[in-house]
């Protein structure tokens, strides 16, 4: 058995309107090829970069958040290396002055919280398209120069889950924070995997490092993890050492393919950018971006466990997302009883969520909100409605957006618990059915038949509960 | 000194990917040497605890706001090309994995 | 030998006003002077007739208006090709302007072609132009100098009455120097570099040469200003120093460093400038010996910093989006770029660009880039040292005049060795002019630097305008 040795390099693109060192649109997720372009991102001679404010911005904003240490001085370099996508036939990026650096970022695993140290994040730009075919290259130069975040963790991670734990997490804060919308089919991030295997007990790290580029999907990121956790101990298993390479994907499956090894390390011949003057991060600055940071989604969600007495794993459905968090938290925020509290994010999440799904909704775009739902659902507790009439009520509700007391009384779906009211019924239906009141000893399924037909009688508007007490009752004196 | 020989030169015009022939090599050896000795004239100057200078204009923070500003049509970026392909920049040829 | 007549805007604006000619037959005339010269001596890559004509009809209240000038073929200008003097950009046309072209376009600049120059201004003769070399208007048995050269001759020649150049370490001052013009630079960031082929990216300065240092005032105000798409420009408005050229500083302190005038200089050089300059000793001007850093640290220092920056600005050349394209067979893709570039760039960019990698490269960025940073750190303090005690430093521009044609041959850091002059002000980024004082004895002309203190355009203009008069007396 070996164990997992994980770093991983994340990938970013922040949501701003334009480029990185130019006023193109940064947009170009599905634009035709070559018509987001200038000067300066087609790497024409004489042009300039000039950098983005709010990209940056965005880049330290998520530094704070992930309590890492920022740079005053910082500045951009150039890295050297011939590649088709790559216009300038360098990248403008950070060296040793990134903007971020030293910071962590707390993961929830099965046993506790574990710190997963985040070495550096810093800005650079992304490469242009390039499309191999068999005969032929294609480039588009829309993607060129759309900023990027990088963010590279130390190699912490020794469980898939918790390389999966931190992604997902890291995703969420991104959105969080408006950072970027990080939606992976839009390749708005992506994933670099480092990863060996070593003997439990081995001190210090292994002696190779395998690195997987170009991963754009979290469940993908786990298939090759899995790939490379078998190839990997494989070959140890033989005695020998992985190669020291990097590997890159064909498909979806998960398995990795060698690239050509280089006898030499590429020689990036880093030096300072000249063409952009140092970028100096003063407190002000700071303060201010600080300010937007706002509520994290792992203390959010520490908080709803806290103080709404939520179990974990619906916490963290509910705050998968800062709006989601939000509808929920205004709906309850009067609300003082947990079980209630409980009882609603039950609701939450398997019905209105469901519905919002299969239809493809915003939940500002439903028709009703979610002090309706408390309502509801505060119905339900008082005994008021059953279940599943409830259920019913909620539909007219996402359908209609009518209150759920106006629907009750219109449709008359008042749970039937009076006393008096109840006893009738009941009365009648073991008339109606006394001929397998002689089984009943027999079989027990009888009863839930008979409240059954309660129910039929009531058109469901029996308290269940009740009338189940009242059948037994009735039964035993028998 | 160590004088930089043939296969040095070699290697930085592969770096830098300008293709030299053979019987080129050994003048870009000579002059990449004549460069070079010329260039050590300055490592009798102490500069312990000397910052670099990659600016001299002194500025700081100059950054864009976050505009979309109206660029090339496809066309005009595509002017200058070698060749083209729907839109796209052609070179036909195998790209080296 | 072709005699200078030395038109300045202030001149030709005259002449239009007392009809003395109009701005059409000024153009026509300009326009004959290229047809019959230029196809000896070289001073246009390519010509622009038709848009310099086109030009005349743009808004003639504008001061650059009916005036024939040149702009060096580094700059883009939309429509025309662009070159820099290199093969591998022999049929690059501009698909936008440079922010010094939109500048002089928006004055109603009569532009009437681009001018030849070292290829991607590697040099100081244009004898590294991958077309032809530029030959000196007093003489053509000699270079121009460069990378301005063709810059220059055109002004020398009457095909234009200003040009706009640029300058690394001292592509404007030299050939100005050589050819007997005014040529200016400033501080580095006061003229935008967007659109201008990159050299040296932290020492490249847009510059020009003209008959007169009022007209260099009147251009400076047109171009100099901080421009969003540069972000090293000064974050300053434009720079009018045109009404304040007689505002020369009283009790001016001149600086005279030894090492600029010591047994390098040609001995004709060395006595016309130390006689210029002592005119200005005589109008009340104290005149102080300075010591500065030897300049043989600023070739080294020049060498790398440039070359590096160089390998690193034509990397962005490889034949795929624009530039010339290899008919030769390549496997690969990175071999066809390796072949396109091979091709295409002539043997100074290749020389220089492999200094530059070499020097960038692992293993040896500390002892050669780094090492020339911290240098340079020195030269600047250096210069902010002298600057202490004097308002302006003098010395000759360069150290002989025009050399013949076929100097450069077997000399692969010919060009670092020329300037040794203007290398240091420019490694330091400062603002600096060179005034035609005189000739030597084979009747080429000579030229001295004023060079001033950083962001400090005035003194050197008002110094230079100074200078001018009492030469002209």
């Amino acid at each position: 058995m070996y164990q997992l040795v994980i770093g991983l390099e994340v990938h970013i693109q922040p949501s701003t309107k334009s480029k990185m060192f130019c006023g193109c649109n940064a947009k170009y997720f599905g634009s035709a090829p070559n018509t987001y372009t200038c000067p300066v991102c087609l790497g024409l001679p004489g042009a300039l970069p000039v950098p983005n404010k709010v990209a940056i911005e965005k880049c330290l904003k998520l530094g704070l958040a992930l309590n890492c240490k920022i740079n005053k001085q910082s500045k951009f370099d150039r890295k050297h290396y011939f590649y088709p996508d790559l216009p300038k036939g360098y990248q403008i990026s950070q060296y040793d002055m990134p903007f971020c650096y030293e910071g962590f970022l707390e993961i929830d695993t099965d046993k506790d919280a574990k710190r997963i140290r985040i070495t550096r994040i810093h800005m650079e730009e992304d490469t242009a398209k390039s499309i191999h075919n068999e005969n032929e290259t294609l480039i588009d130069i829309n993607k060129s120069g759309v900023p990027l975040v990088e963010l590279v963790t130390e190699p912490d991670f020794q469980d898939i889950k918790e390389v999966l734990a931190f992604a997902k997490r890291l995703r969420q804060i991104v959105r969080y924070l408006d950072i970027s919308t990080a939606d992976m089919e839009k390749g708005q991030m992506r994933f670099e995997l480092n990863m060996s295997l070593k003997k439990a007990g081995d001190k210090g790290l292994p002696k190779y490092k395998v690195e997987v580029k170009n991963i754009g999907s979290i469940s993908v990121l786990e298939k090759v993890i899995n790939y490379e956790y078998e190839r990997q101990s494989k070959i140890l298993d033989d005695g020998k050492n992985p190669d020291q390479e990097t590997r890159g994907l064909r498909d979806l499956s998960g398995k990795t393919h060698s690239q050509r090894k280089k006898e030499v390390a590429e020689d990036y011949r880093y030096f300072p950018e000249p063409d952009i003057p140092p970028i100096n991060v003063d407190d002000k600055w700071l303060e201010e971006i600080k300010i937007q940071i706002g509520e994290l989604p792992q203390d959010k969600k520490y908080r709803f466990i806290e103080n709404f007495k939520l179990e974990p794993s619906t916490a963290e459905t509910i705050i998968s997302n800062k709006n989601r968090a939000q509808w929920f938290e205004d709906a309850i925020e009067n609300e003082k009883n947990h079980e209630t509290i409980a009882l609603f994010g039950k609701w939450f999440i398997r019905d209105v969520l469901g519905m919002a799904k299969v239809d493809k909704i915003k939940l500002k775009d439903l028709k009703f909100g979610g002090k309706d739902l408390l309502e509801l659902v505060q119905m339900i507790r008082n005994g008021e409605l059953s279940g599943t009439l409830a259920k019913q009520v909620l539909d007219e509700m996402y359908k209609t957006g009518a209150k759920p007391q106006e629907i009750v009384e219109k449709r008359g779906l008042k749970l039937v618990s009076d006393e008096g009211e109840l006893n009738e019924i009941v009365d009648r239906v073991l008339r109606d059915n006394s001929k397998v009141l002689d089984d009943i000893n027999k079989n027990p399924n009888i009863i839930k038949f008979l409240l059954g037909q309660v129910m039929k009688m009531t058109k469901g508007k029996a308290d269940p509960q009740k009338a189940m007490k009242l059948i037994e009752s009735k039964l035993s004196k028998n | 000194m160590t004088k930089i020989d043939n296969e040095t030169t070699k290697s930085v015009a592969d770096l830098i990917k300008i293709h030299i022939d053979e019987e080129q090599i050994p003048l870009y050896s000579e002059n990449l040497n004549t460069a070079i000795d010329a260039v050590n004239t300055f490592s009798d100057l102490d500069t312990k605890d000397v910052p670099i200078t990659s600016q001299t204009v002194g500025t700081e923070n100059i950054m864009r706001d976050d505009i979309v500003e109206e660029g090339f049509s496809q066309e005009e970026a595509l002017t200058n090309a070698h060749q083209t392909k729907n839109g796209y920049f052609l070179v036909r040829k195998v790209f080296n994995d | 030998m072709i005699k200078n007549k030395k038109l300045t805007i202030k001149q030709v604006r005259k002449d239009f006003a007392n009809k003395k000619y109009t701005p059409e037959e000024l153009l026509a005339d300009t326009i004959k002077t290229i047809e019959t010269h230029d196809s000896k001596y070289h001073a246009f890559v390519s010509t622009t007739f038709d848009e310099a004509r086109d030009a005349l009809q743009s808004d003639e209240k504008k001061s650059l208006w009916g005036i024939p000038s040149a702009l060096k073929d580094n700059f883009n200008w939309i429509g025309t090709k662009t070159t820099a003097s290199s093969n591998i950009l022999k049929n690059y046309i501009s698909p936008y302007n440079a922010t010094v072209t939109q500048r002089l376009l928006d004055n109603s600049a009569c532009i009437l072609g681009k001018t030849n120059m070292d290829a991607f201004a590697h040099g100081s003769s244009t004898e590294s132009s991958d077309f032809f070399t530029t030959l000196n208007p007093f003489d053509d048995t000699r270079v121009a100098g460069g990378s301005s050269g063709g810059s220059a001759t055109a002004v020398g020649l009457n095909m234009s009455v200003y040009s706009i150049g640029s300058e690394t370490a001292g592509s404007v001052r030299g050939p100005a120097s050589w050819c007997g013009l005014v040529g200016f630079a400033p501080t580095f960031g006061r003229i935008s570099r967007y659109g201008v082929i990159a050299m040296g990216s932290s020492l490249d300065r847009p510059g020009v040469m003209t008959n007169s240092v009022e007209d260099v005032a009147i251009l400076h105000k047109i171009l100099s200003g901080q421009d969003k798409y540069d972000a090293t420009s000064i974050q300053e408005p434009p720079q009018d120093l045109t009404n304040e050229l007689e505002n020369h500083k009283r009790n001016l302190k001149i600086g005279l460093p030894k090492q600029y005038f010591d047994d390098r200089i040609d001995p004709d050089v060395l006595e016309n400038v130390l006689e210029s300059i002592k005119l200005l000793e005589k109008q009340g001007a104290e005149l102080v010996d300075i010591d500065l850093l030897d300049p043989k640290y600023s070739i080294a220092v020049y060498t790398v910093v440039q070359r590096s920056e160089v390998s690193s600005n034509l990397a962005r050349i490889d034949g795929i989006r624009y530039g010339h394209f290899s008919e030769k067979n390549a496997e690969t893709l990175l071999d066809q770029i390796a072949l396109n570039r091979g091709e295409g760039f002539g043997h100074e960019a290749i020389q220089r660009s492999m200094t530059g990698a070499y020097t960038l490269s692992s293993g040896y960025y500390d002892a050669y880039y780094k090492k020339a940073q911290q240098v340079r750190t020195l030269i600047i303090r250096d210069f902010d040292k002298a600057f202490e005690n004097v308002d302006v430093i003098m010395a000759p521009t360069m150290p002989t005049t025009a050399p013949k044609l076929g100097v450069t041959k077997n000399n692969p850091i010919f060009g670092e060795l020329a300037d040794v002059l203007t290398e240091p002000s420019a490694l330091a980024g400062l603002p600096c002019i060179s005034i035609p004082t005189g000739y030597d004895k084979n009747g080429l002309p000579i030229g001295t630097q004023i060079i001033g203190k950083q962001f400090d355009e005035k003194s050197v203009l008002t110094t230079a305008h100074l200078f001018e008069k009492l030469l002209n007396n």
